[in-house]
């Protein structure tokens, strides 16, 4: 999340209660509980439902599960590495500097006003 | 009524646009496509439209169930694109977003490679139009690179038809394959528009500078238009498996750590495309059927997902994960639209995705391709985590930025309405929508038990991983930064080469020139003294002189003959 950053974009300091790595709040807090109980019971249900297999993998309880847990770790772990490959300031290609529209002008997007 | 073959309806749309008052254009742009539905629905099968050129004898318009598909598929999303960008004003970019919305229609109706290759063309040039058209620098370079791409796809076609033309003397659309010259040069120039890996930096650079409502006409024609003309001319070419494969994996990687969102709409993009490609590489009748299926959702879903991240720029001012958030409060609508997109694109049971990936995936294991599977299902996965939870995350959950902003004006909602229903009306009812649309015998069903199982595992625990990433810390955080692709080979080393050539190249070429200007110059005096106008061999003399001459030879011609 943006709070790893120092300072919002709008210049304000970052807001903690948001950062997803502190505490809750009691509605999200929920919302994850009731996730987590739909994850475990799904992962259950591999113990319960006769499966079609189409690959022998499919056997394994919970591959599915298993498989996409572990993809998506490795995905964002092995990304987050490629940073230091190719991660370069954002103006890199254009080195000058281009006027910045103030983030509220409406008109500023390909004059969309309306 | 007269059947009237569908780009020239599009491209009579653009003119009439380029002429009616402003009021008019918005009911101009919807009435095209719609009237266009009605007559490409009323179409008679057997009409063709032919026409000559030099020695060739062209088919502008045929229609078989392949093409019918897409054309079908144009028209919606060309009603879609026109009511997004309706209440604008601007007359250019309506031009050319019917022009691009046309000549993508004529593209998929060609009967043969030189009347694809027109229309090839003229989607190229009209499509820059709308990334021109956001006005500012940068959108204005990343137009012409766009620009640059498009044209070295259509060169690549077109010399691939000329060599096939010259070989073979037929012009016809049928199944190259990879083996002569002309069928490699075919494939080349289409997998340019079809985002081949390192033939694909265009998308992600053009798409992200257009306009709001430019991103939304983009994100549906080229790339489909080149998804149909492999599905067309390359069915069951191995090296489209090996070359989807690949697609459909490593832009998930760049897209986790993009922070300007649609640029990470333009990477999740390429993997879909890429699903499609194995598709058509494995070329069973599942998988074809599957393939432009999945083209079919794509068009709706990223369409949706381009729309409510337009109307987020549009309404804000900001595209960066990073400056967004908490939008959900003051963008309730856009924000609810963008989770059925999420949900289509990632293959929720019930959403528009989940009813054509699954038939590639199907066909990979009936192939028993099983390694290419495993490639797929790591890529859906991660579809749903950089583009299912990724996008609404960022944009209307997670941290609240304190944003004040509004959702966007009602024609805009209400594309983003009706695409959103056409996916959930696609996913939960294919049988009756996009199946009966399906080119080839088609008996797969995507609602079984074990299926939807897997596929929710898959996607909770997807999600779950997110959820442990991001509570633990360990996600990347999102960062103003560019992010380097191949593209940069072109941009960095090639141009400084290119520059340093220049410059050193600079004193031996003065030199060369001031030598070649100084001798022609001696020339031309040594010209101008001899044979100039003043030149003693080529100075105009009085006529006087002429006659004393004249006068002088008759004289001594007496003389002699006097003499004699």
């Amino acid at each position: 999340m943006s709070e790893h950053e120092p300072k919002s974009a709008a210049g304000e300091p970052a807001h903690a209660e948001h950062d997803f790595t502190g505490p809750l709040s009691p509605p999200v807090a929920k919302f994850l509980r009731v996730f987590f109980a739909i994850a475990a019971l799904l992962f259950l249900a591999d113990f319960v439902v006769h499966r079609k297999v189409h690959q022998p993998a499919e056997r394994v309880p919970g591959f599915y599960a298993i498989y996409g847990f572990l993809g998506c770790v490795v995905l964002v772990l092995v990304a987050k590495e490629m940073r230091n490959l190719v991660m370069r300031p954002e103006n890199y290609y254009d080195p000058k500097p281009e006027p910045e529209p103030e983030p509220h002008a409406k008109a500023s997007e390909g004059g969309h006003e309306r | 009524m007269i059947p009237i073959p569908p780009f020239a309806l599009f491209f009579l749309g653009a003119l009439l646009v380029a002429l009616v008052p402003k009021g008019l254009r918005a009911a101009v742009m919807l009435l095209v496509p719609a009237l266009g539905l009605a007559n490409l629905v009323a179409f008679p099968s057997d009409v063709a439209m032919h026409a000559d050129l030099c020695g060739y004898q062209l088919t502008l318009f045929q229609a078989d169930k392949l093409s019918f598909l897409f054309l079908v598929l144009f028209h919606i999303a060309a009603f879609l694109g026109g009511l997004f960008a309706a209440h604008l004003p601007h007359r250019g970019q309506h031009v050319a977003a019917l022009v691009y919305a046309g000549s993508a229609l004529g593209a998929v109706g060609a009967g043969d490679l030189i009347s694809l290759f027109l229309f090839w063309e003229v989607m190229a040039v009209s499509s820059a139009f709308l990334i021109w058209a956001r006005k500012t620098d940068r959108s204005w370079r990343a137009g012409n690179r766009y620009l640059l791409w498009q044209i070295l796809s259509g060169l690549l076609l077109l010399a691939g038809i000329g060599w096939h033309a010259s070989a073979t003397g037929s012009i016809q659309l049928e199944s190259f394959g990879l083996n002569s010259p002309g069928g490699l040069l075919i494939f080349l120039g289409i997998g340019t528009k079809a985002c081949f890996p390192l033939l694909h930096t265009w998308l992600v650079d053009g798409y992200p500078e257009a306009t709001p409502t430019g991103a939304v006409w983009l994100c549906a024609f080229t790339t489909k238009a080149a998804v149909y003309a492999l599905a067309r001319m390359f069915p069951g070419e191995e090296a489209l498996i090996l070359l989807g494969a690949a697609m459909a994996a490593f832009p998930i990687f760049f897209a986790v750590i993009e922070n300007d969102m649609r640029r990470v709409l333009g990477y999740s993009m390429i993997n879909q495309i890429g699903f499609m490609l194995v598709g058509i590489g494995i070329g069973t009748d599942l998988a074809i059927n599957g393939a432009v299926a999945h083209a079919f959702n794509d068009v709706l879903f990223k369409g949706l997902l381009f729309m409510t991240m337009g109307a987020v720029l549009q309404q804000t001012g900001r595209i960066h994960a990073s400056d967004l958030g908490g939008l959900i409060r003051s963008m309730p609508w856009t924000g609810r639209f963008c989770l059925v997109g999420a949900a289509s694109i990632s293959a929720f049971p019930l959403f528009g995705g989940f009813v054509s990936k699954s038939m590639i995936m199907a066909a990979a294991l009936e192939q028993h391709l099983d390694w290419v599977w495993f490639v797929l299902l790591f890529a859906a996965a991660g579809v749903f985590h950089h583009a299912g939870i990724k996008i609404p995350f960022f944009a209307f959950f997670g941290h609240d930025a304190k944003i004040e902003a509004k959702d966007p004006p009602r024609n805009q909602l209400l594309a983003m309405g009706l695409a959103a229903a056409a996916c959930i009306v696609i996913g939960s009812f294919p049988h009756q929508t996009l199946y009966r649309l399906l080119p080839l015998p088609n008996e797969y069903s995507p609602y079984d038990m074990t299926h939807v199982l897997s596929q929710l595992q898959l996607l909770f625990f997807s999600a779950l991983a997110f959820t442990w990433l991001q509570r633990s810390g360990l996600y990347p955080p999102e960062l103003h930064s560019t992010n380097l692709d191949s593209d940069w080979i072109l941009r960095r080393p090639l141009r400084r080469l290119w520059t340093g050539l220049g410059t050193t190249l600079v004193e031996p070429v003065h030199d060369l020139r001031i030598a070649l200007v100084g001798n022609i110059k001696r020339a031309d005096q040594y010209m101008r003294t001899h044979a100039g106008p003043y030149g003693v061999m080529t100075k105009t003399w009085p006529t006087g002189i002429m006659m004393i001459w004249v006068a002088l030879l008759l004289v001594g011609y007496l003389v002699l003959y006097y003499v004699q």
